[in-house]
């Protein structure tokens, strides 16, 4: 079968989404995943201890020097020997950039991409978010604001199970949360603390997608609670985190409506100039090289905001000669990510006699306060901040051998906290991913040329967020703090963070941006595009919820065109 | 990996056949001056538990000398010897860490690791005035505390090949079974979360 009612490509984040909501309402729906398929029992790594894996799990240096030099450079706590087949290889997948200006794009191609390995941080955008654009210059209005998408939050909160603590906050809207998980005693005298000394500050706990009291939705798709054993860059094989390989695909496929293809790379996307539609999308097997067109009403580009304007720009035809849906000329530019750089830790005294029991998939958040809370910033937006704390535990780097050597690591040691920085980049159209001239990868399609850079926003904001952090924890009673106000700033990678966002951008304008307020694209209505790729802007917060909560949106709003065939 | 097992090395007699299960005993038997009492019956658990992880192993010590495999399995059984636990001689250290250089480690982290072993054993060398491998257990264990207060005081810059090799030995036992189930805590599947409960609880510091 090649005809379907929707085409989904890309099956992790959003395209799950995508795959749930129209298979849910009825459409025969067919995903295709350029990746691997993913079987937990033999894929997953969840299982194995310390001791299970030679090596410390640590690939070979010259294997990754070979094949994984940006994503080990980029995720090397996660990209090990029992889950390096949840990245790429970078040998087999490469781009190009300009010298001077490296850019890690991290990835994995499989069945739930980036779904299976991604942080799990869930924060809302707040109302500002969707108002910076037009407030300051930068970029283009949204054409939504934020209690368009507030519904759809919830909607998706709800299906994935997110576990965080009611506050309350204006720039951090609350949701539909499971039980947040605990805040350890060091970091509830780093709140009480903090706060007191900033009154326009707060700490709260993670808003993290694992689920803590199950819905009855959630375990019938197979889901238990969380273990609390933070080997989720391993796959989780009580699905207690939120992927697409444990809630969005389970839910499409329960349907009887939704097909997975595996290893189907898209070439290109076909346009009917007459009715100004895609007509189908032509897919290369990564195997056999293959060459097969599948068509359909409706297509969702969900392969990452990268690869969905890289499919758009190979899609090049009489009408769209600069690549499909491309008029505004903004299909690449705009591609921003988050910036870290600012962090520090120190010691909380007290609690000696306190440890905790568990290893916890998340910690604190200390939400944006800037140009919020807090005016007359060197800076436009502003920055949040993760951490947690732990208590140091064994360690060889401190003197002593023997029996008394081993008592010693038997105790652990102070309690630590420590935050690091997640601050807005601003868009920048000359941020930008092209087809490479001249370079192909080893099925015949150009390589990205990622053309990206931080620029002086992100530089000084990152310069105040160290002084930020300094303050925070000294005033907070932290001792031994591992990096001042004036400690040197080595700037996360443009592509670092795996937040690219911005390549085919919403907007009211169809000269300015490629696709309306549904993620639909100005000039060719059955043709969506809900992953990061779509956002005007980034805001501070960790992007995938709001991705979900486009793409819920999006696809309702196409199957109500379907339904009434306009598309 | 080619066995560098079979290289010259000028402490050893060249008539005496050093195997890899000679050695062992050899080192086993210097452990008992410096292991407590206890530990006799974990003795012969060490070696036949040694023996089958060698077993599995493609050959002897792959990437260490018999000189270097002596040292480390010297300096593992010092640092972290059996106590109401086995220590780091007796889970496998040394063969963990010949295993990385093997498998896992560049040349020129591999080079970086044998002159690390190099300067340590020309330390404790100088140290002990005789050659440190052929001291007794008691005699090794006041020279290696020496050089650990060194390195970790006057000579910190100059001796961080020594820390290097220590926290690789501590790294490798601590993630070990035994090290981290046994001498310290670690649950694979806690559970549940509790934030702030009283040490006693555990009991331990957590492995990871």
């Amino acid at each position: 079968m090649t005809h379907y009612d929707a085409i989904v490509i890309g099956s992790g984040m959003s395209g799950g989404w995508n795959a749930k909501e129209l298979a849910e309402k009825g459409l025969k729906v067919l995903v295709l995943e350029r990746g691997q398929k993913i079987e937990p029992a033999k894929d997953y790594a969840d299982f194995l201890n310390p001791w299970d894996t030679p090596n410390f799990d640590k690939i070979a240096e010259d294997e990754i020097k070979q094949h994984y030099a940006i994503q080990h450079r980029g995720v090397g706590y996660a990209v090990k020997e029992s889950t390096k087949h949840f990245w790429v290889k970078d040998s087999e997948h490469p781009y190009d950039t300009p010298k001077d200006k490296p850019y890690d794009w991290l990835r994995g191609h499989h069945t739930g991409g980036r779904s299976l390995t991604w942080g799990r941080q869930s924060y809302r955008l707040g109302p500002q978010d969707f108002e910076a654009n037009k407030l300051d210059g930068h970029g283009t209005d949204w054409p939504i604001r934020y209690d368009d998408l507030a519904p759809w939050y919830d909607y998706v909160e709800k299906f994935a199970g997110i576990s965080g603590s009611h506050e309350g906050l204006p720039q951090l809207p609350d949701g539909v949360f499971q039980p947040a998980f605990e805040l350890t005693c060091a970091e509830k005298v780093f709140k009480k603390n903090l706060e007191s000394a900033f009154a326009s500050r707060k700490v709260i706990p993670a808003r993290v997608a694992h689920l803590t009291a199950p819905t009855a939705e959630q375990m019938a798709l197979g889901r238990g609670p969380c273990q609390a054993r933070n080997h989720c860059n391993k796959g989780c094989s009580f699905g207690a985190y939120f992927s697409a390989n444990s809630a969005t695909l389970p839910a499409a496929m329960r349907t009887g409506n939704c097909t997975i293809v595996n290893n189907a790379i898209v070439h290109s996307l076909d346009y009917d100039a007459t009715t100004k539609r895609v007509t189908g999308v032509k897919v290369i097997d990564a195997k056999s090289k293959e060459v097969t067109t599948y068509t359909s009403r409706i297509v969702f580009l969900n392969a990452s905001a990268i690869a969905s304007a890289m499919i758009l720009l190979q899609s090049k035809s009489p009408t769209y000669p600069n690549g499909l849906a491309n008029k505004s000329d903004q299909v690449g530019r705009n591609l921003m990510d988050h910036v870290s750089a600012a962090s520090a830790n120190g010691v909380i005294s007290g609690f000696d006699d306190k440890y905790y029991y568990g290893r916890r998939p998340g910690g604190i958040y200390i939400p944006r306060y800037a140009n919020i809370t807090e005016d007359n910033k060197p800076y436009l937006r502003g920055f949040g901040f993760q951490g947690g704390s732990w208590r140091e535990s064994w360690t060889g780097n401190k003197a002593g051998i023997g029996a008394d050597f081993k008592e010693s690591n038997r105790k652990p040691g102070n309690w630590r906290i420590s935050i690091y920085s997640f601050g807005e980049i601003l868009p920048n159209p000359e941020n930008r991913v092209t087809l490479s001239k001249d370079k192909s990868d080893k099925w015949g399609l150009p390589q990205a040329y990622i053309d990206c850079e931080m620029g002086e926003n992100e530089k000084i904001m990152m310069r105040e967020a160290q002084k930020d952090a300094y303050s925070m924890l000294k005033e907070a009673g932290a001792t031994d703090i591992s990096r001042g106000p004036d400690a040197e700033l080595d700037l996360s990678l443009p592509g670092n963070r795996i937040h690219e966002m911005g390549t085919a951008r919403m907007g009211r304008d169809p000269k300015t941006s490629v696709l309306n307020k549904w993620c639909q694209a100005h000039d060719v209505p059955n043709l969506f595009i809900t992953d990061g790729a779509c956002m005007p802007s980034g805001g501070c917060q960790n992007p995938s919820l709001t991705y979900m909560a486009l793409s819920a949106r999006a696809a309702n709003h196409a199957v109500k065109l379907f339904k009434q065939g306009i598309i | 990996m080619k066995n560098n097992s079979d290289q010259q090395d000028s402490n050893i007699p060249n008539n005496q056949e050093i195997s890899r299960r000679n050695v062992l005993l050899g080192i086993l038997a210097s452990v008992g001056a410096a292991s407590t009492a206890g530990c006799a019956r974990s003795l012969n658990t060490t070696i036949v538990d040694l023996e089958k992880s060698n077993a599995q192993h493609n050959s002897n010590y792959e990437f260490y000398t018999s000189k270097e495999f002596l040292l480390v399995s010297r300096l593992s059984d010092l640092i972290i010897p059996d106590t109401q636990t086995l220590g780091a001689l007796a889970v496998g250290v040394p063969r963990l860490m010949d295993q990385l250089h093997t498998d896992w480690a560049s040349i020129q982290t591999q080079t970086a690791h044998r002159d690390a072993l190099k300067l340590v054993n020309d330390e404790l060398d100088t140290i002990s005035g005789v050659p440190f491998l052929k001291q007794n257990s008691e005699a090794q264990l006041a020279t290696l505390s020496t050089l650990d207060n060194l390195a970790f005081s006057s000579d910190y810059q100059r001796l961080s090949a020594y820390r290097s090799i220590k926290e690789l030995i501590a790294r490798f036992y601590y993630l070990s079974e035994v090290g981290a189930s046994q001498e310290l805590r670690y649950e694979l599947v806690p559970g549940r979360w509790e934030a702030c409960i009283p040490f006693e609880k555990v009991g331990r510091s957590w492995a990871a």
